[in-house]
């Protein structure tokens, strides 16, 4: 594998409490540069200079939904190319194929297992293709 | 009875009452005219008899007038046998006379002349306080000289006629005038009946010549006498004369000398009365009052009036048949014809009475119906073959916001958007070709159009009447605006609370996982037992939410399903697998019961997993260790059929009823004990539905429950994918 290990994920949750958790469960557990955003208009604002590896991105969020904030990500220089997994809450077949449409890489159903869900991502970031 | 349909009745009674008098008044008119006419011929002839035979009979004294002056001398035996022929032939004579003027000198050669020829006592003689006597001293007489018949008259022979003033009066005229003259009426001698008589004097001159002057007596040779009565005249008159022997019976005839003082005018009456009774002895005055007839006749200088009189003397007044049957006859024909005209009117009357019952009745229904379809809540929509809208109710009207009035005798195509627009025509006359339908006898939803051109969501069924064979369609729309909204927005409200639940609930999870597995440093024993338990409510918790939704999902048909063919075998063996690890925790031996069919089921492949691993996780659930659950499919009629089987303890009774139901398990107790949210049979009986198909269970206590369900076939392996 060539690719290069995961290092910085930036994590758009418009839920604090939800945000801490899993800033826990992916900084503290899994070792992982969690950049925490309370919402899309604020993601699209770190996201230049912090230049994450991979996007964690809630689905329903006021303001700036899930696709919308996806769609403004990758139109900032250097993030065109970015993987982005949803976060949501029990979801149908359909829905998936849905969500990879609109470019997510994949899904990580909500609630998450906090001590599992650094494993789930690295396993999401090695499944990547080159 | 005077109702209007009766009128009629009563006009021909009053038009048949009116007619029936006209044709009374008219038919005595005409019988009286006939009776007038009748009477008046019967008259005439009567009176012209009675005036020739009068006249007929006193040509007898005529005659022996001209007798005595063609002839020198007439003896006793020629006279006799001169007037016998007359006699003979005319009743009405009483005796024919010759009357000579005999002189005082005269006096004695012709009384002794008689006396020669055998009337030994031959005298003149005069009557004298009421007895004959001689005849007195004079200068002239007038006695009796020869008379015929001899017999009855003999009294009279010898008698002076000039010593009676009446005779003398008639004799003196005769004698001035040189003409015929008669008597007033007399009472004649010989006479013993009621009849009156009349003399009528004939003056007969010497040399024949007629008397040149009243102052010539000398040269009067004496007179020929004619005594006559006047009923036996008449008498013979009706006896010699048919037409006066017809008439006789109708007729009374009177005859009266108008020439008398009036006491004595009256000379006959004569009447042949079938009845045999009398007709009245009027005066002439009398007589003329009433129907008659009259005509003066003048006999030997006097005016005879004859008078004929109907035996009745109202002559028609009374009672005639004719007019009366006329009357009756017409009254009888009105109340017969007014009879069948009220049976007629009677009958037609009755026949309106029932129609109107029936149209009222039909009015009614009628109401009715119309009262039914103003009122629906849903709109109604007739229209014929041709698309053009028969009819448009209230309902309709608010929901297109367009009045009947508007619409009706347009096309239905306006209530349409495009496509069904401009394609509606064509699917009217694809099924009236072929019978193929869309709508009609199916109901489904389509989109309407309003009057402003919006369009909402509608339900639509179609129904087919036949009215006379032509086609007319019944479309019922009901507006699923309302609907939609309220649809859409519970479905927010549950996702939005699904939403709000879960976001907690993520952090309350996380938060246990972190602290459960170590991310916050060991716990104590009794503290990691009491985060478990925490942890594991907030999953259950969360599955709770999850199995609503779904069945939220699934009962209003917004749970996405993609329907594939499906191989039986593949999807069995792809459950079982998935289920194995669950089993094995549990302690329960999962196994295939025979071999599934080679065969496809049209699903969805996450549904049918779902529904078969709720079944085999609640048969798993309820077994003993070291049980076995059996699953198996099988096929029969098109159709694919599964089946879990468990050796648990069996289904209570009274739980039976409610096992599919939401929130159901056979006791709370096994709520926390098995750790199931009350949702799962719900939930797999929504998705079976959802395919067609249906879902049931038997069970024994003690022995055991198997679950069964059936969906319907693939068939047509050509066809793949699609969706609903």
């Amino acid at each position: 594998m060539t690719r290069a290990p995961l290092q910085k994920i930036l994590h758009v949750e418009d839920e604090d409490s939800i945000r801490e958790v899993a800033a826990l469960a992916l900084g503290t557990v899994g070792g992982f540069t969690v950049e925490g955003c309370s919402g899309g208009a604020q993601a699209v604002e770190r996201a230049p200079a912090f230049a994450p590896d991979l996007v964690l991105l809630d689905v329903m969020m006021p303001d700036m939904d899930g696709p919308a904030t996806l769609a403004a990500l990758r139109a900032l220089p250097g993030l065109e190319e970015v993987p982005v997994v949803f976060m949501t809450a029990k979801v149908m077949a359909e829905e998936i194929a849905r969500f990879k449409d609109l470019g997510a890489v994949d899904v990580i159903e909500k609630p998450f297992d906090p001590m599992t869900l650094a494993d789930r991502v690295r396993e999401i970031w090695s499944g990547l293709p080159d | 009875m005077f109702r209007k349909p009766y009128l009629v009745v009563w006009l021909v009674v009053l038009l048949g009452i009116l007619v029936s008098a006209g044709l009374h008044r008219l038919v005595a008119e005409r019988e009286h005219d006939r009776q007038l006419l009748a009477f008046e011929e019967r008259a005439a002839d009567s009176i012209l008899a009675v005036e020739s035979h009068i006249g007929a009979t006193i040509e007898a004294v005529h005659s022996i007038a001209g007798f005595y002056q063609s002839s020198k001398f007439v003896d006793r035996d020629e006279f006799r046998s001169f007037v016998s022929g007359p006699l003979e032939r005319y009743p009405g004579i009483q005796a024919l006379e010759w009357i000579p003027r005999v002189t005082r000198a005269q006096r004695w050669h012709f009384e002794e002349s008689a006396r020669m020829a055998g009337y030994t006592d031959f005298r003149f003689t005069e009557r004298r306080d009421r007895r004959l006597v001689t005849a007195g001293e004079r200068d002239e007489y007038y006695p009796v000289y020869y008379v015929e018949p001899e017999a009855p008259n003999q009294r009279a022979l010898g008698f002076d006629l000039a010593s009676n003033p009446t005779r003398r009066a008639a004799l003196e005229a005769a004698r001035t005038s040189g003409k015929p003259r008669a008597t007033g009426r007399i009472t004649l001698v010989q006479e013993t009946g009621t009849q009156f008589g009349t003399l009528i004097f004939v003056p007969v001159f010497k040399n024949g010549g007629r008397l040149s002057g009243a102052s010539e007596p000398r040269s009067l040779l004496g007179f020929a006498l004619g005594v006559f009565r006047v009923g036996d005249m008449v008498a013979g008159a009706f006896d010699s004369n048919v037409f006066a022997q017809r008439a006789g019976a109708a007729v009374d005839l009177y005859i009266y000398d108008i020439m008398a003082p009036p006491e004595e005018q009256f000379l006959h009456v004569h009447s042949d009365r079938r009845d045999g009774t009398l007709p009245p002895r009027l005066d002439a005055t009398a007589a003329r009052e009433g129907f008659h007839m009259s005509s003066v006749v003048t006999i030997a200088g006097r005016n005879w009036l004859i008078i004929a009189r109907p035996h009745d003397p109202s002559l028609g007044g009374g009672i005639m048949p004719e007019p009366w049957l006329a009357l009756f006859g017409g009254l009888a024909i009105t109340l017969l014809l007014a009879a069948y005209l009220a049976s007629v009117v009677g009958r037609s009357h009755t026949i309106q009475n029932l129609v109107k019952e029936r149209t009222r009745e039909l009015a009614r229904s009628e109401a009715r119906a119309h009262a039914i379809l103003d009122n629906t809540v849903d709109g109604i929509i007739v229209i014929d073959a041709t698309g053009m809208i028969r009819s448009f109710n209230p309902a309709a009207e608010r929901i297109f916001g367009s009045m009947e009035e508007d619409v009706v005798g347009r096309n239905v195509r306006m209530l349409m958007p495009e496509p069904y627009h401009s394609e509606h025509d064509g699917y009217i006359k694809r099924y009236l070709d072929t019978g193929e339908a869309r709508v009609i006898g199916i109901g489904r939803e389509v989109t309407g159009q309003r009057r402003d051109g919006s369009t909402f969501p509608m339900e639509l069924a179609v129904s087919v009447v036949r009215f006379d064979a032509q086609p007319t369609f019944v479309g019922i729309v009901r507006d699923l605006t309302e609907r939609k909204k309220v649809e859409r927005m519970k479905q927010e409200f549950v996702s939005t609370v699904s939403h709000e639940l879960r976001t907690p609930l993520t952090s309350i999870i996380g938060s246990l996982g972190l602290l459960k597995g170590g991310a916050a440093g060991t716990l104590s024993e009794t503290a990691e037992r009491m985060v478990t338990i925490a942890h594991d409510s907030g999953e259950r918790l969360v599955r709770l939410i999850n199995d609503i939704l779904d069945i939220e999902k699934i009962e209003s048909g917004n749970m996405p399903m993609t329907l594939e063919p499906l191989p039986v075998p593949e999807l069995i063996e792809s459950v079982v697998s998935a289920n194995q690890g669950y089993a094995q925790k549990n302690g329960v031996q999962l196994v295939l019961d025979g071999t599934p069919p080679e065969r496809k089921v049209r699903g969805d492949r996450d549904r049918l997993t779902q529904v078969l691993t709720n079944l085999i996780g609640n048969a798993v659930k309820f077994s003993p260790e070291g049980a076995r659950v059996e699953l198996s499919a099988t096929t029969a009629a098109n159709r694919v059929h599964f089946s879990v089987r468990d050796h648990g303890p069996g289904i209570p009774a009274d739980f039976r009823d409610r096992i599919f139901s939401r929130f159901s398990q056979a006791d709370s107790s096994d709520t926390r004990q098995k750790g199931g949210t009350g949702l799962g049979l719900a939930i797999t009986r929504a998705i079976v539905e959802s395919h067609n198909g249906r879902i049931w269970f038997d069970s024994e206590l003690g022995q055991g429950s198997t679950f069964h369900f059936e969906i319907p076939e693939h068939l047509n392996s050509d066809t793949e994918g699609g969706k609903t």
